[in-house]
């Protein structure tokens, strides 16, 4: 596993590429997907698993849900820990129902997003798994 | 006459109801009993009358008949009088008698005169008049109505309907009776019906229902339909009345009104996700922006000129979401519609964050905050509705604070918290302090302060959502300070 990869998915283009630049300053290698489906094919045709999934709720196509069911039944992706980012306000109260490992609700601040990507992405065992 | 059919007369006179008068006549008409009711009656005592005609003593006799009946009685006959209406010569009374007249017979069988009873009926007749009128007073006011009636009697069986009941459902009183009205309701809504009013019925309680009821033109109606139990006047319960009235179109109304607020609530949620998508790419890249430039090449006035700006957008930013959210928060309050999702939350640290979050605000303010959150403030809270208090109460201190320090502090109490925002800002007078908390209030005008004015009613409506309270201590130059008090466990 790439302990220093990380996958985000969002249906938004230039959040997709202000993240993307962000973390690879902090040299991370960064996966994008614009939706749940969209991310399961790049998770299975990819042999490096990600150390972290941030992942959007409101998507095209497949939304977060969707993608947290699919993933659970897959063996081989079901222990990769999820972090939600989503503009929903209720973000932390779904975020326990959806049984993911943390939540940042947009708008997220930088450092804010960096210290969640740290914590998981670390050299200590990241949380949730 | 005979002493012993005198005494035999006595006798029956002793056996007459209340209010009867005797009488009786020979052959001749000539009186030779007068019952000491007939005496109240007529005025007149026996001495006055024994021995001379009945018609002598009452003239009206003649005309009202009465003479004659009592000749048919002499040939042998019964004769009932039916009620008459006269004015008594002697008492000027006008009242409603009614007499019956027999032969009388002695102890061989002869008849030897007539008997007469009379009875005043003044009383029974006005009161039955009453009745009537009472009666015909209720059909009235009862099918003038324009609710629908209905009665039962103690036999759960409906007994009457009124015109507007009849017009309603464009049915005859006859086919309405009974259990017939059962037709008329929707055979969906008839089972609930009647068991809601079974059991009313026999508990003798009011009850009150809704079902729909087939209109004469076939359109089935909503109607609400309110029952209550009849009782008479000594208590006995006498059935039930109840009135129905036409809810369908409020009911049409309440759905829509439903099917509008969903709406809303999908457009909110939507509109939430469209601005803040856009807000959270501005956001990352401003502070990207800061970060290259304060990292990137040689220490330069427009190194630092490009680190000031974009430290300012980056507040601007923060502060633009601060007001999409506030605008989510009001659209909801104002409709009342605010579900908690509570949770157990500690206070102390959503201050410390909210604090650590708006330190660059409180920066651009010439500002500080003091802050030490020396232990957990334990409670089942909303959280993000308690950080909306928490940086509306910040934000408020820093905008009104002059540039001074806002102390914060909180505390637990035994089933309460109590969070305390203090700044030694402008203050407030005691008539703008009972204004600050109205929707789009604020206590200096607008031109110099902006925001919609709807910090601290959103503070105040989600802090009574909670079921606490806040409320402010403050002077004109002085500052203020304002104080939450919050249940730590939501009241049952």
């Amino acid at each position: 596993m790439d302990r220093k990869k990380v996958m985000v998915v969002d249906d938004d283009d230039a959040i997709l590429d202000v993240i993307r630049d962000i973390l690879e300053d902090e040299g991370y290698r960064v996966a994008t997907a614009t939706n749940g489906r969209e991310a399961l094919d790049r998770l299975r045709g990819d042999d490096t698993r990600p150390s972290l999934i941030l992942l959007d709720l409101m998507m095209p196509v497949m939304d977060g849900w969707a993608f947290r069911s699919e993933q659970a039944r897959d063996p081989e992706l079901e222990s990769i820990p999820v972090v939600v980012l989503s503009a929903d306000a209720n973000v932390r109260s779904k975020a326990d129902t959806l049984q993911v490992s943390g939540y940042l609700r947009k708008p997220v601040g930088m450092q804010e997003l960096l210290d969640v990507l740290a914590a998981h992405c670390g050299e200590g065992t990241p949380p949730g798994s | 006459m005979d002493d012993a059919i005198i005494a035999q007369l006595r006798t029956a006179e002793a056996l007459l109801g209340e209010g009867d008068g005797l009488m009786a006549v020979d052959p001749e008409l000539r009186l030779v009993f007068w019952g000491a009711q007939m005496e109240a009656i007529f005025g007149m005592r026996s001495e006055q009358v024994l021995g001379r005609t009945a018609v002598e003593v009452l003239p009206f006799m003649v005309e009202t008949g009465a003479e004659a009946r009592l000749r048919e009685a002499l040939a042998g006959k019964r004769v009932e009088s039916g009620e008459r209406r006269f004015v008594v010569p002697e008492t000027r009374r006008r009242g409603t008698y009614e007499a019956r007249s027999l032969p009388l017979y002695d102890a061989s069988g002869r008849i030897v005169g007539a008997s007469a009873v009379v009875r005043d009926v003044t009383e029974t007749r006005a009161l039955a008049a009453q009745l009537r009128e009472t009666e015909s007073r209720f059909r009235n006011m009862a099918n003038a109505s324009p609710v629908l009636l209905w009665m039962s009697g103690t036999d759960s069986l409906c007994t009457f309907f009124n015109q507007t009941w009849l017009d309603f459902t464009g049915r005859s009183l006859d086919q309405e009776q009974g259990v017939g009205w059962a037709e008329d309701v929707h055979f969906e809504d008839l089972p609930r019906c009647i068991a809601i009013y079974e059991r009313a019925f026999s508990a003798r309680e009011p009850f009150e229902m809704e079902y729909r009821l087939r209109r004469a033109d076939g359109e089935y109606r909503w109607v609400l339909d309110r029952g209550a139990p009849r009782f008479t006047e000594d208590g006995s319960f006498a059935g039930y009345i109840g009135s129905c009235v036409d809810i369908d179109d409020r009911k049409n109304i309440e759905a829509r009104l439903r099917e509008s607020v969903r709406d809303r609530e999908d457009f909110l949620s939507v509109a939430s996700h469209e601005l803040r998508t856009p807000l959270t790419s501005l956001l990352l890249a401003l502070q990207k922006l800061v970060r290259d430039a304060s990292r990137e090449g040689p220490d330069s006035e427009t190194q630092h000129r490009v680190v000031r700006d974009a430290t300012r957008a980056v507040a601007q930013a923060q502060r633009l979401d601060e007001l999409v959210e506030d605008l989510l928060d009001i659209s909801r309050l104002a409709s009342g519609r605010i579900e908690l999702a509570r949770a157990e939350v500690d206070l102390a640290a959503i201050v410390d964050t909210s604090v650590e979050r708006m330190t660059e605000a409180a920066r651009q303010a010439g500002s500080t905050f003091a802050f030490d959150p020396r232990e957990s403030v334990l409670g089942r809270w909303d959280r993000s509705r308690l950080e909306r208090v928490v940086t509306n109460l910040l934000s408020n201190a820093l905008k009104y604070g002059t540039g001074k320090p806002v102390r914060v502090s909180v505390r637990a109490e035994v089933d309460r918290a109590i969070l305390a925002v203090q700044d030694e800002g402008i203050g407030i007078s005691a008539d703008d302090q009972r204004r600050i908390f109205g929707r789009f209030e604020r206590a200096v005008s607008a031109r110099n302060y902006s925001g919609f004015g709807l910090g601290l009613w959103i503070v105040r409506e989600l802090v009574e959502a909670h079921g606490g309270s806040v409320e402010v201590h403050s002077a004109p130059g002085e500052g203020a300070t304002f104080t939450v008090s919050l249940p730590r466990e939501p009241s049952a």
